[in-house]
């Protein structure tokens, strides 16, 4: 149990930037993974831009731009030691990710990384749905196909 | 294994932070590569003003918190995996605007 206080309120969050992000043809993804610390990192802004986490919900928190509370993000936290095991599709895209076999052609391996990382950032979404305000879930899938 | 730095907690646990776990850190955020943050890194485990707790789902980690001094109100929070008898290691670091739910507290606020 935690003994002090939200800064913020669910309220205080904004929306406008993802809802704009969706506007965009394959916007820029940024998807990192701390295999120290198990959290894995989606952006949708370049991650030099400062954020804050607002936790949403038990392991998922929302990357929220530090001037303007805009969402820009998400942080989901234990991600293979917890998140994984209660959302199998995202755990099985992801294990996929994993053993995939490099081709030769460089170029064709960063195509494959790259949709990869969108394939994995959109099961994210579509399970942590119930934390996106707006714009439409698929919307934001829409996006990132 | 070369350390950023090293610190003690108001508990006389000795926490470092290896080069790999600051790496990592300032990979994930870049704009953290200030020696600012290596303060406020240093100074929410040495005076963790909003206290200690135990990680909602790693047994051998503990997670310090500080109201951050500087800018916009927030909280500055280090997450630390005990690596034997009252040492460990900073795993990785960051600002919320809340506490994480399930995380319990296991040390009072610091008075120091």
């Amino acid at each position: 149990m935690v003994n002090f206080e939200n800064l913020i309120s669910p309220s205080d969050l904004k929306w406008d930037y993802l809802a704009e992000f969706t506007k965009e043809k394959r916007p820029p993804l940024y998807l990192r993974y701390n295999d120290h610390a198990d959290i894995l990192m989606i952006l949708f802004v370049p991650p030099e831009q400062e954020t804050d986490v607002f936790y949403a919900d038990g392991n998922v928190g929302l990357l929220i731009h530090s001037e303007n509370n805009n969402v820009v993000g998400f942080q989901i936290e234990a991600f293979k030691h917890a998140f994984l095991r209660d959302h199998t599709e995202v755990e099985r895209v992801w294990y996929l990710s994993e053993t995939n076999v490099q081709p030769e052609e460089f170029s064709d391996f960063a195509l494959r990384f790259e949709n990869t990382q969108r394939r994995v950032a959109r099961e994210v979404i579509r399970a942590t749905e119930d934390f996106i305000d707006e714009p439409a879930v698929e919307d934001l899938i829409a996006a990132l196909a | 294994m070369p350390n950023k730095f090293e610190v003690t907690d108001p508990r006389g646990y000795q926490i470092t932070c290896p080069d790999w776990a600051w790496e990592h850190i300032i990979g994930d955020r870049p704009w953290m590569d200030t020696e600012d943050w290596v303060q406020d890194i240093q100074r929410t485990v040495e005076k963790p003003t909003m206290g200690i707790y135990q990680d909602a789902d790693f047994d051998a980690r503990i997670v310090y918190y500080a109201f951050r001094l500087k800018g916009k109100e927030r909280y500055v929070k280090v997450v630390v995996e005990i690596t034997g008898e009252k040492v460990g290691q900073i795993i990785t670091a960051y600002q919320v605007k809340t506490p994480k739910a399930g995380e319990k507290l296991i040390w009072l606020t610091s008075k120091t």
